[in-house]
């Protein structure tokens, strides 16, 4: 073998390591990203799974009445008897509310009453549509909140 | 272009986007909880004002142990974004607030109710959205 043929062979050798040395980096870096992306791809799925899903009836204080009339066209208000302040809602949607939004329910409510009776008396009592469990209770001398 | 590249290409835009999604993400949550703090922060000013109202004799112009006649100082009633409300016996003091950055529903602002209930001065939030 002449010396020509022997560097040749040298040179090819050098090239197919290189090659194979770079085929296997390129596949480890697939591998990473694909890693990345199942982990992304997992705190995305994660991060829509936990997060709370916020208000879920429309609220404005500033029209109570067209929020009552609101709640009442959704279905979240199944009935309500404005001079004995006694509401029945969805109680599906209720148990879903945030603790908060429930108080800002019983609140407008409370004070719708009183508007419509003119005087303020913040009596109020909810009641689930489907067991008509007491929900809410708001009487002279405490508010409970179920 | 090579399969494997392409595949590269995919692999990192989708790793780009998931990236844009969570700082997006984390950006908004911490808008969100800063206007809950600022509302937080309010809503105790004033509970410290209808408090400091109840436990002033009515011979002061205070309320000799109930909220009744509270009224939002000046201060607040141009604050247009608090409701509140003085519960049975005037023993109770809830409160509402809205923000005005967009809530975990994606629609309305965020949301949050201030409850004091009667006999003592503690008090709590709530996040209504």
């Amino acid at each position: 073998m002449s010396w020509q043929e022997e560097q040749r062979n040298r040179i090819l050798a050098r090239a197919a390591y290189t090659e194979k040395k770079i085929r296997k980096q390129n596949k480890r870096l697939v591998r990473i990203i694909i890693g990345m992306v199942i982990l992304g791809g997992a705190v995305v799925l994660i991060d829509n799974l936990t997060r709370d899903k916020g208000a879920l009836v429309p609220i404005d204080f500033k029209d109570q009445a067209g929020t009552v009339t609101n709640w009442k066209r959704i279905g979240f208000v199944k009935s309500i008897d404005e001079s004995t302040a006694e509401v029945v809602v969805d109680e599906a949607e209720w148990k879903e509310m945030l603790v908060g939004e429930r108080h800002a329910v019983v609140m407008l409510l409370a004070s719708y009453c009183a508007a419509k009776n003119q005087k303020p008396d913040y009596r109020l009592t909810i009641k689930g549509n489907v067991s008509q469990k007491l929900l809410v209770s708001v009487d002279d001398k405490r508010v409970i909140v179920k | 272009m090579g399969q494997q590249q392409l595949l590269l290409l995919i692999l990192g835009s989708i790793v780009v986007s998931i990236a844009v999604y969570t700082g997006v993400r984390l950006f908004e949550v911490h808008n969100q909880e800063q206007n809950r703090d600022r509302i937080q922060t309010e809503l105790t000013q004033i509970y410290m004002t209808a408090a400091e109202y109840k436990m002033t004799p009515t011979s002061l112009g205070g309320g000799g142990g109930s909220y009744n006649g509270f009224v939002l100082s000046s201060t607040f009633v141009i604050e247009p974004d608090v409701w509140y409300w003085v519960g049975p016996s005037n023993q109770t003091l809830q409160m509402f607030a809205y923000g005005t950055v967009t809530g975990n529903d994606g629609i309305n602002p965020v949301r949050v109710t201030f409850v004091a209930p009667s006999g003592n001065l503690q008090y709590q939030f709530a996040v209504a959205n």
